[in-house]
């Protein structure tokens, strides 16, 4: 209808490309620029040209390596489980199955509230002394646990949190997945006398590919940038334990006030994000998921 | 068994499997709901109270009084509905753009877009930190909202340009044919004939707006805080105040359970930016 008018779409895109490079690709380039000087808020007149010494600085810094160690242990440990209890638990919703569809609304909450609303309900859950969680190991026998309050199961208590928050996500979308294969597939399989593991590895899992690599982009990016619940829970404690990247520039930034030493934390962030995303959407364009939409 | 009677069964044995996943799914929400409306003495005593006293103190100490939160829930309601008119706006026009128009290099910008949406918001946080305060914009709903319409942009566009794509070109063509112009087309046709996707990304822009931590964090204080921000202080006080906070959350949760029941068909789309329907 409107070959003639591709000034007209550009004429509409421009509100939204001038904002989007006013709030990208303008802070981008200033952290940049501040990545390469010393700038520290509560002296900004003593800002000056460093050079990469900031860089050099984070590289040694072992703070900075143990923020991306856990971040990475998290985002991996977290996706790997809720991968496994999202599709378990799809299997067991995916029956067309009266009041089905009011469960599986409920079951979807979690992901809906907001991180910081959870960590607060676990920490209340998880009181070394008066919380709910202990009460019930105690009486279950496994005896007292420390949860966050201890470097060793702290972590691990965060990766329980996020796997409880989130698989629900991976649940949902595999459900989308299962109910998008052709019916046909599992009648060929059936009259071929596949049986039910069999029907689940050839038919089911491979139609499942495209689904699961959007789960997997989608909580990889969550992941590699959480700082709602870490903030809300352990806030990088005890010790180190929890540390995770945007929690390490956060605590330059805004608490120190160290502008320039924390851009140049964010900035690799930033970029070690940019790559695994980059490949990641190639992928998908390549798996025909994303594109015409 | 018969099969008939197995059939019964089965279906049985699936209904209780997903009554037990849902409830431990939402159970530290029921938790916090039943908390809320503990007394103090209630609240820290072990064994648990499974049943509180209804006790509506905590949500009377939260909302009433000199220390009222009431003005940070205002923050945040403000901040959600006008970010969201505002992205709305500027979004489907865009998006109208994209998926109508035949704009040179369109992959390149759509690639664009999705990659901004992909960028860790704390790699943002300390430039726009600087920027808000020198334009005195620093604690004011004005800077948030702002730099919530940036955040949700993306998202908007993509969404809203999928929506747009579904409907059939013919009806627009024929309302050119007729002598409408393309302006009228859009605002008269295919706005309105993707009312759901509107109505979609609205919602999710207000949610994400509502839940938005960081930014409301870092470039708000004491006048222009959100909830939850207001909600994440209590963690910084020696002596929490679980009752309070439980109850603040619960104020923070109602709206959001509200709106995933309105929503609940297009959750999926929502949340995988479009990549997968139901």
């Amino acid at each position: 209808m409107v070959k003639s008018l591709p000034k007209v779409g550009m004429i509409l895109m421009l509100p939204t490309i001038i904002y989007l490079l006013f709030l990208s690709i303008y802070p981008m380039l200033y952290t940049l620029i501040l990545s390469v000087r010393d700038f520290n808020l509560a002296r900004p007149d003593l800002s000056v040209f460093v050079g990469v010494e900031n860089f050099v600085r984070l590289i040694q810094e072992d703070l900075f390596r143990t923020a991306l160690f856990n971040t990475f242990v998290l985002t991996i440990v977290s996706i790997a489980l809720e991968l496994v209890f999202g599709y378990l638990v799809a299997e067991i919703f995916d029956k067309r199955l009266k009041g089905m569809e009011f469960l599986r609304t409920i079951y979807m909450l979690p992901m809906m509230v907001t991180p910081v609303v959870w960590g607060l309900i676990w920490m209340y859950i998880f009181h070394p002394t008066f919380g709910l969680a202990n009460y019930l190991t105690i009486r279950l026998g496994i005896g007292f646990l420390p949860w966050f309050a201890a470097g060793e199961t702290a972590m691990l208590t965060l990766i329980l949190i996020n796997i409880w928050q989130w698989t629900p996500f991976s649940t949902i979308i595999f459900l989308a997945g299962l109910s998008s294969i052709p019916r046909h597939l599992y009648d060929a399989a059936a009259v071929d006398g596949a049986r039910w593991y069999q029907s689940m590895f050839y038919v089911k899992l491979p139609s499942l590919k495209n689904i699961t690599l959007v789960i997997l982009l989608i909580r990889l990016m969550d992941n590699l940038r959480l700082f709602d619940l870490v903030y809300s829970t352990t806030q990088g404690g005890p010790g180190s334990a929890t540390e995770t990247m945007s929690y390490f520039v956060y605590r330059h930034a805004f608490r120190f006030f160290n502008l320039g030493f924390s851009s140049s934390a964010a900035l690799v962030i930033l970029v070690m994000i940019i790559i695994i995303s980059q490949i990641m959407i190639k992928l998908f364009y390549r798996g025909g998921v994303v594109g015409e939409t | 068994m018969k099969p008939k009677q197995r059939k019964k069964a089965i279906n049985l044995f699936i209904y209780i499997a997903c009554l037990v996943i849902v409830l431990v799914s939402i159970f530290p929400i029921v938790w916090i709901f039943l908390s809320s409306f503990k007394t103090r003495v209630e609240i820290f005593s072990i064994p648990p109270v499974w049943i509180p006293s209804l006790n509506i103190q905590n949500y009377l100490q939260e909302f009433t009084g000199s220390a009222s939160r009431l003005p940070f829930l205002w923050n945040s309601l403000k901040v959600g509905l006008f970010s969201t008119l505002c992205v709305v706006l500027i979004g489907s026009l865009a998006a109208y753009g994209l998926a109508k128009f035949p704009v040179p290099g369109k992959k390149h910008w759509e690639f664009w877009v999705l990659s901004v949406r992909m960028m860790p918001p704390i790699a943002s946080m300390i430039p726009l930190y600087l920027i808000l305060r020198s334009v005195r914009l620093l604690d004011s709903n004005a800077g948030l909202i702002m730099v919530h319409i940036g955040f949700n942009l993306p998202f908007v566009v993509w969404i809203l340009a999928g929506f747009l794509r579904q409907i059939p070109r013919d009806i627009e063509e024929a309302a050119l044919l007729d002598g409408c112009t393309w302006f009228q087309a859009m605002f008269k046709i295919a706005l309105p004939l993707s009312a759901p996707g509107l109505a979609t990304i609205s919602i999710f822009s207000f949610m994400f707006s509502w839940n938005e931590l960081l930014g409301a964090l870092v470039l708000t204080g004491r006048n222009a805080k959100t909830l939850p921000v207001a909600i994440s202080e209590y963690w910084s006080q020696t002596q929490i105040r679980w009752e309070s906070m439980t109850a603040l959350s619960v104020v923070h949760i109602i709206p959001i359970i509200i709106v995933t029941f309105i929503i609940q068909r297009y959750i999926v789309r929502g949340l995988t930016m479009g990549a997968v329907k139901e």
